[in-house]
């Protein structure tokens, strides 16, 4: 896995503010350093060693469709992904026990409906976790706290139990939570 | 008295004293047909050798480098390679060609920036194996591999 780089604490609250004006005054804390060997589809399955998107270059689940960059970025296509690890299509985000909950952001481009990025419920409920790019992971209050130009704004939830997000893949899962627990003892600041 | 004709070897005239300016017979009524030919031989040579002088290298590099900093820094927030592929800066670096491959992979070694999508579609390669997919650190490694093989780098 590459090196993360470590930003000031500072330098990044700045620079992801002037990037999602709506973090501007709400509850919001940098959860890792800035690392570019995963994106926020991967992490919205726990995944924190490989990127998932149908690039054509990055992981994409077996038989979906994959390097088209326009019609295979479509929310369909993110949706069977998402379903390939246990997830199915749900009315909203608020929290239920026993779940784990995404968001899809989509945005209109060109006529095409196009997914841009996916948020992950925390598992107690208290917010949701969202990679910002190749920047930092943090955890924000509100799923409209990044909405905007980057990201357009969230066009459908999907869930899937906890036990199926411990099986699939649970080791992963567990590693890439212990990573993130001994990051934030290392850095009480954030950063 | 004879006099000796002064013939220009280029279409650019030089500074000719007045006394001799009578005996100087131009470039293009010395040969009707040179100006075209010199302009179809301008036009293959920038076709055929882009970067033919070692001159132009270091004006890729460097043009390169100013482009890929501001395609970083504008979409370090972009999960979504579609958006980083159809940022311009992105685009300027592909209009360069195939001589910026190994401005590429110098970087992708050095910077981890993702540049596969423009690697894959001006070499016509793709050296990574399906199940090392998304997996940076392999990405990288099977791209550098490709390119010390082909003699890119």
């Amino acid at each position: 896995m590459g090196t993360p780089a470590y930003r000031q604490h500072w330098v990044a609250r700045i620079a992801l503010e002037s990037a999602f004006p709506n973090l501007q005054g709400s509850r919001w804390e940098i959860r890792s350093p800035f690392h570019r060997d995963y994106n926020c589809h991967a992490w919205g399955v726990c995944e924190n060693r490989v990127r998932w998107e149908p690039s054509g270059d990055d992981y994409w689940p077996p038989d979906l469709r994959t390097g088209n960059l326009f019609d295979d970025y479509s929310l369909d296509n993110f949706t069977k992904a998402y379903e390939r690890v246990g997830f199915r299509k749900c009315l909203d985000g608020s929290y239920e026990l026993g779940y784990q909950k995404i968001a899809i952001y989509t945005e209109i481009i060109q006529g095409l409906e196009i997914a841009q990025h996916t948020a992950r419920q925390t598992l107690f409920g208290r917010g949701w976790l969202s990679k910002l790019g190749h920047t930092e992971d943090i955890r924000h209050d509100s799923l409209r706290d990044i909405e905007g130009t980057e990201y357009g704004s969230v066009a459908r939830y999907m869930k899937r139990s906890l036990f199926r997000a411990l099986r699939d893949p649970s080791s992963v899962w567990i590693r890439a939570t212990i990573n993130h627990w001994n990051y934030r003892r290392r850095h009480p600041q954030g950063i | 008295m004879v006099v000796e004709p002064i013939y220009l070897d280029s279409p650019k005239i030089p500074i000719i004293p007045p006394a001799l300016r009578a005996q100087v017979v131009s470039y293009e009524s010395r040969n009707p047909y040179q100006s075209a030919i010199d302009r179809l031989v301008s036009r293959w040579d920038c076709e055929w050798f882009p970067v033919s002088s070692p001159l132009k290298i270091p004006i890729l590099e460097e043009r390169f480098r100013e482009e890929a900093e501001i395609w970083d820094r504008e979409t370090v927030h972009q999960s979504s390679t579609l958006k980083m592929v159809l940022h311009p800066s992105y685009q300027k670096i592909m209009a360069m060609g195939p001589d910026v491959v190994p401005l590429l992979l110098h970087d992708l070694q050095e910077n981890r920036r993702s540049w596969f999508w423009a690697l894959r579609h001006l070499t016509d390669a793709n050296p990574v194996p399906s199940e090392d997919q998304g997996n940076l650190d392999k990405m990288i490694a099977s791209w550098i591999a490709w390119g010390k093989r082909e003699g890119r780098i």
